[in-house]
Order: structure tokens, then sequence, then C-alpha cells
């Protein structure tokens, strides 16, 4: 699941070499964190957020369970 | 589409240097010399060479399909068929997992489709856009969205009032208000914002005046 958030990141964003994505438990819960160069944070999100929530039903799909978080630190 | 310029103390070192830069294949794309370069007078007065080189469409195709392979490949057998016609690229998945890829109302599949358009402009100068379609699905749904238009103008036309469908994506509210443009004495509009925003089906007797009458308050209240 990292490796593929990592994949499509370093597909979509000006500086592949600053991702770097972290998946670990918080509270039970799984949680993805993606830290991206300051000038594609707004790339990452989309208008309305619409890039991040793709990500998010794309992983979805494919873990067939909604219960994690993904953040977009910056 | 995207032009690039590349510099090496020679032609072929120059192109050379792009593509490995680019990852480019030698059919994939055209140059034009601008600037030939010269050794000079024992590297005095030595001039780079400089090309201009124009990527074609194979170079996106093969990236594409190699993207979607990549990122397809977590989701188990599901193989990868990319076209191209102009500036238009559709990408046709097949094979036995592609249930979940879909997802409901095809949610999954427009989610894929954003990523790839992201990917693929990231790469040209020119807008391109993606279309994927799995199993014929958006066939398919075409089809059975043209049905269930048909069934609610029937009933607007009977008792004279209007439906408001379920929330749709664009693509699907654009085939809608594509069929209801083919009816004389029905029109449609979009109402309520994204990711809700659905269609409406209203009776509509005297259309054609309120077209010539007013034409622009009309596309603006139509636009989808």
């Amino acid at each position: 699941m990292k490796h593929l958030v990592e994949y499509i990141l370093k597909g979509i964003v000006k500086h592949p070499e600053d991702v770097v994505v972290v998946e670990f438990d918080e509270d039970g819960k799984k949680v993805v964190e993606i830290v991206v160069n300051e000038e594609d944070v707004g790339q990452v999100i989309g208008k309305d957020g619409r890039t991040i929530k793709s990500l998010k039903i794309l992983l979805t799909a494919l873990l067939d369970n909604e219960n994690f978080i993904l953040r977009v630190i910056r | 589409m995207k032009k690039l310029r590349a510099t090496g103390p020679t032609i072929a070192e120059a192109i050379e240097k792009a593509k490995e830069r680019f990852d480019l294949k030698d059919d994939e794309f055209e140059y034009t010399v601008i600037e030939k370069g010269s050794k000079g007078f024992f590297g005095l007065m030595a001039k780079e060479a400089v090309v201009e080189i124009t990527i074609k469409n194979g170079f996106y195709k093969r990236k594409l399909e190699q993207f979607m392979n990549q990122v397809l490949s977590t989701y188990g057998d599901i193989n990868v068929d990319v076209q191209y016609v102009g500036r238009k690229f559709s990408v046709e998945l097949g094979g036995k997992d592609l249930g979940r890829l879909i997802g409901k109302h095809g949610k999954t599949l427009a989610a894929l489709q954003h990523i790839a358009t992201i990917y693929l402009n990231r790469l040209s100068d020119t807008k391109l856009s993606v279309i994927i379609d799995a199993d014929e699905y958006r066939e398919r749904r075409k089809k059975s969205l043209e049905q269930m238009v048909r069934q609610v103008i029937e009933s607007v036309r009977s008792n004279r009032g209007k439906v408001v469908l379920d929330p749709m994506f664009a693509f699907e509210r654009r085939v809608v208000h594509e069929i209801v443009k083919k009816y004389q004495d029905i029109r449609s509009y979009s109402i309520g914002v994204e990711p809700y925003r659905k269609v409406v089906i209203e009776y509509c007797p005297d259309k054609k005046d309120l077209l010539i009458s007013d034409q622009n308050f009309k596309s603006s209240v139509c636009g989808s």
C-alpha cells in the first residue's frame, strides 16, 4: 500500500525526489502520512480535494476497507 | 505534446542527453537542429550544439501503459490497453479482477481516471485527456442511462411535471442532457454542488420559444 501511494504521488508531482510516505497505526487506526514538496501540496490535494479523494477511493478499493486516514503534511 | 531543448558538445550527444533525461525511445520524438555547434579552435570559440525535440504521442502511450500497469498490478490480474486519437487517450481495462476497480457507480474508475489524467499531463505541455473504461462498463452505463432517461421523459410528459434524478458524475449528466436535447418539449438542467450535483428533467412545452427569446439565460441554466 505504501509503495502504491509512493508510486502514484511520484507520478503526479513536480518534485518526485521529495515524496515521503509513512504508514503507521494510531489508536488502532491505520494512518498514511504524505510529505511532498511545498510546491506540490496543492497538486496532491487538488481542487476541492479531488485528487486526494481519488487516492483515498483507490486505496479503499484495494484494502476493501474505508477505515484509514490519509494525511498530507505541510 | 511537448517541446524541449537540449544542448551538448555535438548534436548526437545533445539528443542522447535528452533521451536519457526523459526516458525517450528512438521512435518517440522528432528533432530539429537549432545550433550545429562547433569545436572551435583548440577549445576556443567552441559552441554547444542545440536541438529542439518534439515528443510524439507514442511516448505518452507507453508511459501511460507503464503507469497503469504498475498501479494496477496491486489490484490483481488486470490487463491494460491504451489507444489514442490526437490528444485523446483511452484506456481499456480487462481481466478477472475488475469489479472492485469499477466501484459503486464507477466511482473507483473515475478516481483512477483523474489520477491518470494528472500523470499524463505532468509529462505534457498541452492538455491531454484520458478516458478509462473497464470491460465496456461506460458503454453499458450509457445504455442503462438512456433507458432510464426515456422512462423519466415519458412520465414527466404524462403528468406535466418534473423529476429530479439521483446525483451523477459530470460525464453521466452530459449523457442525460444530450438525450434530452433531442426532445422538443422536455428540458434538463443541473442543480446542487459536486459531488451531489443532479439533473432535473422537466416538461416544458414552449422550450422552442424559450430558446429563441432568451438563449443566454437558457445556456447558463442548462449548463452541466
